[in-house]
């Protein structure tokens, strides 16, 4: 090899996959772009009276909630997983899959069974015999319902990375004479601050796009107002000038945590390592116990507690044949999202992996733009895009479906990318010189040995699909109703009980492809 | 990767993903809650042969929706919470009249007959039994009645139109001070009229703002309560009257069948049926409240044009928030 041109030349991926990279690209960026051109046309008016009235509380609140929700799951997913992975806790295994299943539960799910239980005459204040608790509306209750479900991200990113980490460093520490107190705080915590970065990030993007939870919580964000100014105020250059500064805010969210994440990178010498030491925790095993406990108490049990009794003894509306009608609507469409998002993500990866070109680069952040777009921002693109040039397309399940793998690409592309870039090129290379032409070579030997990381990338998508909630509100076609629908319709009336059945549901789909997720990687496909 | 395609194309085709839904003979966007509504629509599509589609949603969103879609929507029929949502599509030309609403008195119905009341309710206090309460909704701001107070999340579209017709009647500044003086009179705000109503019931607050129906859904259900119809002085300020109403779009391809669906919910005895299932005031002249509903021609409501309303709806979303009693 004589350079990098020469080698990317010889590596760059058959030409078919280069089209159809670029092609999913600039579907995916569609939204993207729509939203910066109008945002840009939206007229000075427009703006000036955005930046005067409600921009500034916007961004307080917006930015207040993302970094008080990173800090709170930084804090419980790290220490959950040092405890679950490193500790002598009691029951650790069977603990630590607990502590990923609230995964399963959207947080807009959490936050109906939250507004019940802690709300004004919520279980809660009952328990206390209090008169009256501090409301949980507003910025505490959105924080809290956010933490709850979403520190998983943290947890199963901090417990992978414990997991894999070599103990050298560790052992090096302590024979140089530090506590095991200062090694864990200054060795180990430096050593995955990468992961913890990743999963943080990933927190910090869902409270960017969460639309559900802040909203049962009476907290406005980004995400809310523009939901609003498409509805009774209509005003849809205002909503798109919002959407602008939201998606400004979630690449500098996501620049930084990437930087942070590339910086903290250290190498690993060797495979080959011993499993590191477990830390005895000795009396302090059943206060860690109860920290555990409490967390999944907070994260499992009450919400699920809530939703069993009120499907138990529910008056709510809806036969049996409906909830199996919404149930068979939601697996459907986050089947076509997940299948669909899978494959359309394959000609990206292999760009990404195999090529060391800008372009490359340029097609991968395109196809990647759903991680800057909140679902409502793609479904008043779509919307908008949809109505102007492809009417035919306006209110069909396709456009729906459309949206889901827009938003979902970068997850598939992810999964599917760690997976190629662990399959050598000496495979390809030794069936090509058996005369293998590129394609079949890609058939016979890529193909099957990606399998895994494509099962993880259809799960991940089938799993956010099914929870996914603004997107389905604004696009669905006319009759089709899913889960996500009806758990958000009673509740936004403040009839969570009416919730409660659909909610189950959602939450029960919900466990198959995380189920299959845990089991196969340890959630390393839900990373970055 | 042919088998992968010819399996997506059989998973689209099996869940319509092209649409499908061309079959429906009248498409409806309802802003009044399913289980309220969905008996009378289904009852219709019965007895026409109809097939009927209905997209249930939040009114303030559905309006949206419409207008986005503008004269392309499928929507045949619009209903909605308030007469304000109707009013706002009929100003951007989305509704066409109809004849049938014109036996509706006028101050029910829009003046070119593209929208129409299909029912009435009138902005009360629900009151416990027994307990104190104030003549006058604008004396709620009285110390006397602190913590005794609950009110529906202020998002909610009837309390909204109550803040809209203070603003209207009274002024900005006006409204603005009713307002903080609710917040200072610590009003607990509960997430619907519905806990509101229950609240009340279960005798936790003494006096609740409501419309009219949830005190009588409560009484129905047992509690002792009863509703106080505000300001009922001579000239006084009387109570909001709104009207849950309903037209057809200018661009139905339906507008036929959706004639139809206006007349008959306009049809004396479904008006009654309706009234009676769930205590609000028919529209038509000559038909009753549901027994222990205050007769209609008994209560001063607030005159105002739901024309005014309509317009003014954004800047109450503003005075709310800026009174903090966004929530």
């Amino acid at each position: 090899m004589t350079g990098a041109g020469a080698r990317a030349a010889a590596h760059d991926g058959p030409r078919a996959s280069w089209l159809a990279a670029g092609a999913v690209a600039a579907v995916a960026a569609l939204p993207l772009v729509y939203v910066l051109v109008r945002a840009a046309g939206a007229g000075a008016d427009t703006w000036s009276g955005l930046l005067d009235r409600r921009i500034p509380d916007l961004l307080a609140n917006t930015i207040g909630l993302a970094l008080a929700v990173c800090a709170g799951t930084l804090l419980i997913g790290t220490s959950l997983a040092w405890l679950v992975v490193r500790t002598d806790l009691p029951g650790r295994r069977a603990l630590g899959v607990l502590c990923a299943l609230p995964l399963a539960i959207p947080p807009y799910v959490g936050a109906v069974a939250y507004a019940d239980v802690l709300g004004p005459r919520g279980a809660l204040r009952d328990l206390l015999g209090v008169e009256s608790l501090p409301s949980i509306f507003g910025f505490f209750g959105a924080t809290l319902v956010l933490v709850v479900f979403t520190y998983p991200y943290v947890f199963l990113l901090a417990s992978a990375a414990l997991h894999n980490l070599n103990p050298s460093y560790e052992e090096a520490a302590r024979a140089l004479g530090r506590g095991w107190v200062r090694t864990l705080a200054g060795t180990t915590a430096r050593l995955i601050v990468p992961a913890l970065a990743g999963g943080t990030l990933l927190v910090g993007l869902y409270v960017l796009s969460d639309f559900g939870a802040v909203s049962l919580m009476r907290f406005d964000t980004f995400t809310t107002v523009i939901y609003a100014e498409l509805g009774g105020r209509f005003d849809p250059p205002g909503a798109a000038a919002l959407s602008s500064v939201l998606v400004v805010l979630t690449l500098l969210l996501l620049a930084s945590g990437l930087a942070v994440r590339g910086r903290g990178r250290y190498e690993q010498t060797g495979a080959g390592f011993a499993r590191s030491s477990t830390r005895e925790l000795g009396r302090g095993r059943w206060a860690a116990f109860a920290f555990v406990a409490a967390v999944l108490g907070l994260a499992l049990v009450l919400p699920l507690a809530r939703l069993v009794t009120w499907t138990l003894d529910s008056a709510a509306g809806g036969s049996l044949g409906d909830y199996a009608g919404w149930t068979w609507n939601s697996l459907s469409v986050s089947f076509l999202a997940a299948t669909v998002a899978t494959v359309c993500a394959l000609p990206v990866a292999v760009v990404m992996a195999r090529s060391r070109a800008r372009g490359g680069i340029v097609v991968g952040w395109l196809a990647q733009a759903g991680y800057a777009l909140p679902g409502v921002i793609v479904a008043l693109a779509l919307v908008a895009i949809s109505t102007r040039w492809f009417d035919p397309l306006y209110g069909t399940l396709g456009l729906l479906v459309a949206a889901f793998v827009i938003r979902f690409l970068p997850q598939a592309i992810q999964a599917e990318e760690a997976g190629l870039q662990q399959i050598g090129r000496n495979l390809t290379e030794a069936a090509r010189a058996l005369g293998a032409s590129r394609a079949s070579a890609f058939r016979r030997v890529v193909l099957p040995l990606l399998g895994p990381s494509l099962a993880a990338s259809w799960a991940v998508v089938f799993l956010t699909a099914a929870k996914e909630l603004p997107a389905t509100l604004v696009l669905r076609p006319l009759g089709f109703d899913t889960l996500p629908v009806r758990v958000w319709t009673p509740a936004r009336d403040g009839l969570y009980a009416d919730a409660g059945p659909a909610a189950l549901l959602l939450v029960l789909i919900s466990l198959v492809p995380l189920a299959l997720l845990l089991i196969r990687r340890r959630g390393a496909a839900l990373s970055l | 990767m042919r088998k992968l395609i010819a399996l997506i194309a059989a998973a689209a085709a099996l869940t319509g993903c092209g649409g499908g839904s061309d079959d429906a003979d009248l498409v409806i966007y309802s802003g009044r809650s399913e289980p309220l509504i969905k008996p009378f629509l289904e009852e219709f599509a019965e007895k026409e042969g109809l097939n009927v589609k209905i997209r249930f949603g939040d009114t303030a969103d559905l309006v949206g929706t419409l207008l986005e879609e503008g004269e392309r929507t499928r929507a045949d029929v619009f209903i909605g919470q308030d007469a304000a949502a109707l009013e706002r599509l009929r100003e951007d030309g989305l509704l066409q009249p109809h004849e049938g609403t014109a036996r509706v008195p006028e101050r029910y119905r829009a003046s070119d007959l593209t929208w129409t009341g299909l029912s009435g309710r009138a902005r009360v206090l629900i009151v416990r039994d027994g307990a104190a309460h104030p003549e006058s909704v604008f004396d709620l701001t009285d110390p006397r009645w602190r913590g005794k107070l609950a009110a529906p999340t202020t998002r909610n579209v009837s309390f909204r139109d109550f803040i809209t017709v203070v603003r209207l009647k009274r002024g900005d500044e006006f409204a603005r001070g009713y307002l903080e003086g609710l917040k200072r009179n610590g009003v607990e705000i509960l997430a619907s009229h519905g806990e509101v109503r229950r609240a009340v019931g279960e005798g936790e607050f003494d006096i609740g703002l409501v419309n009219h129906y949830y005190v009588e859904l409560e009484k129905r259900e047992g509690s002792d309560v009863s509703a106080v119809f505000t300001d009922q002085e001579p000239g006084g300020f009387g109570v909001v009257f709104n009207l849950a109403s309903a037209g057809i779009t200018a661009s139905s391809e339906h507008a036929e069948n959706a004639a139809k669906l206006l007349d008959y919910l306009l049809t004396p005895e479904v008006q009654e049926r309706f009234a009676r299932a769930n205590f609000e005031y028919p529209l038509l002249p000559g038909l009753e409240a549901a027994p222990g509903v205050r007769p209609l021609e008994d209560v001063l409501t607030t005159e105002v044009s739901y024309e005014d309303i309509a317009r003014a709806t954004e800047g109450t979303e503003d005075l709310i928030a800026e009174a903090g009693l966004e929530e």
